[in-house]
Order: structure tokens, then C-alpha cells, then sequence
């Protein structure tokens, strides 16, 4: 199938995937925040997509890109301090975490509606 | 990773701070109790809490990297190991042959911390709950 922009929506796909990740990190880390010895955890993923983000602008090609971001999959982490050493729970740190998880997903999802009204536009030829 | 994850990490979350409410409350109630008897007297109660390994399933998918706990799980619920309070009062009617009556171990201010950190991470995770919500509820209007 042909798809307008694909590296766009697999790339929302991911995003979306590792926001919803997240937002069960943040969960799992709020519900043990009175537990002794847990360590807080987070989810990688946009510091894979910093690495890989020259090599995606150097060849614009839709399918080497695509290839590209198949190599990168949201992962579930322990977060480190500047120090390096596990970090505890910490309430606020989490909801503050949480509220950027929401807002970002709302903006992703944003994205991905603009994404349906451009293909939309492409099929009918008129913007209503 | 399905739908409602959050919320079910969330729901352990809320659970096990109002165990540790209801706990309390037991607590503060018996605190002013007493007895003849050391070994018959209230003992303040505690739970205990670890974090909750995720299903067999997702740990089987260990090498995809995916969260290895699916919230917090109550252990146990355990008596405190510390001694009773004696206290000499001999005209009781719960004095001992000596003159002593005995009375929990309850530290007030203690329990009453205990409370705050227990109300806050109730409402922590209620937050969670509705920020899970909101983002479902706009999942559902992708494409819209």
C-alpha cells in the first residue's frame, strides 16, 4: 500500500507506544512510593532517537528512514541521578512527569490527526 | 501493555494506602486500651508492601525490555515487636498483683505522619488514574 508520509505515522506510532509506557512507569513508580528499597524507573526513548537522528536527516529516503526506525523501541529503564547511582521515588518529580507524559501525548495525537487531514485532503482535493 | 494497565498499577497503589488508612485507624483506636496481661495487649499493626512482578507473559518477554512490575502488593500485615507500655496504677481494675497496668505502644505522632504519607499517596495515585483517563479518552478520538 502506498502511504503518504509514512515515516511521520510510524514514527507517532512509536512515540504514542512510549508514552503509554511511560505513563505505566510513572504508575508503577506512584504506587510504590512508600515501598522500601524501590528504585524509581523510566523509559528510554527519545535518547535512541537523538542517535539515530543525524543518520535519518542524512538520507531522506523514506525506506532506509523506515528501516532506521525499526532499530528503535521504547525500553523500560532504572533512572540515574546526574551521579550515575538509582534513584528513589520522589511524588512530585513523578507527577510533574506524569503531566508532561499527558501533554505530549496530546500533542502527538494532534500531529497524527494534521497527518489525517493532509491525507484527506490528498484523497478528496479540497480541504473540507 | 494493554488499555487499562495504568489504571490496574494505579488500583494496587490505592489499595494497599488505604490497607495502611484502615491500619491506622485500628491503631489510634486501641491506642488507650489496656491489660493485666503483657502478652494480651494490643499489638499496633503495619503492612507490609513489595513491589508486584508483572505476569509470567511479560516476563517471558524480558528481552522486549518491558516493565517488570505491575504495581505494589501487600506481603503481610504484621505486629509491631515492640514491648507494651507498663504503667503503675494500682487502683485499676486492670492492675496486675504488682500495681501495673499495661498499654500498647502506640506513638501518636507517629501514626498521624503515617496518615499524611498514606493520604498523599492515595491522592498520587488517584492522579495517575485520571491522567490515564484523559489519555485514553483522546486515544479515542484518534482519527476523528
Amino acid at each position: 500500500m502506498i502511504e503518504l508520509n509514512p515515516v511521520t505515522s510510524s514514527l507517532v506510532e512509536l512515540a504514542l507506544d512510549a508514552a503509554k509506557m511511560r505513563l505505566d512507569v510513572t504508575a508503577n513508580n506512584v504506587a510504590n512510593v512508600n515501598t522500601p528499597n524501590f528504585r524509581a524507573m523510566d523509559v528510554s526513548f527519545e535518547s535512541q532517537l537523538e542517535m539515530h537522528r543525524s543518520a535519518m536527516l542524512d538520507k531522506r529516503n523514506d525506506s532506509s528512514n523506515l528501516a532506521i526506525l525499526n532499530q528503535t523501541k521504547p525500553e523500560v529503564v532504572t533512572s540515574v541521578d546526574d551521579l550515575g547511582l538509582d534513584k528513589e521515588v520522589l511524588v512530585d518529580q513523578q507527577l510533574m512527569e506524569l503531566s508532561k507524559t499527558v501533554l505530549h501525548y496530546k500533542a502527538l495525537l494532534e500531529v497524527n490527526n494534521k497527518r489525517g487531514s493532509l491525507v484527506r485532503m490528498a484523497i478528496t482535493g479540497s480541504t473540507r | 501493555m494493554d488499555y487499562f494497565s495504568a489504571m490496574d498499577i494505579s488500583a494496587t497503589g490505592l489499595d494497599l494506602e488505604r490497607t495502611r488508612l484502615d491500619l491506622i485507624a485500628l491503631n489510634i483506636a486501641n491506642a488507650t486500651t489496656t491489660n493485666s496481661n503483657p502478652n494480651n495487649v494490643y499489638r499496633p499493626l503495619n503492612v507490609i508492601a513489595s513491589p508486584k512482578a508483572a505476569s509470567f507473559e511479560t516476563q517471558l518477554d524480558g528481552q522486549l525490555k518491558q516493565l517488570p512490575y505491575s504495581g505494589v502488593e501487600i506481603t503481610s500485615i504484621d505486629y509491631s515487636r515492640s514491648e507494651p507500655r507498663k504503667v503503675l496504677s494500682p487502683g485499676h481494675p486492670h492492675a496486675d498483683k504488682d500495681g501495673f497496668v499495661f498499654s500498647p505502644d502506640i506513638n501518636l505522632t507517629v501514626e498521624m505522619l503515617d496518615l499524611i504519607s498514606a493520604r498523599r499517596g492515595y491522592e498520587a495515585n488517584l492522579k495517575v488514574i485520571s491522567a490515564a483517563k484523559t489519555m485514553n479518552e483522546r486515544a479515542l478520538e484518534i482519527g476523528k
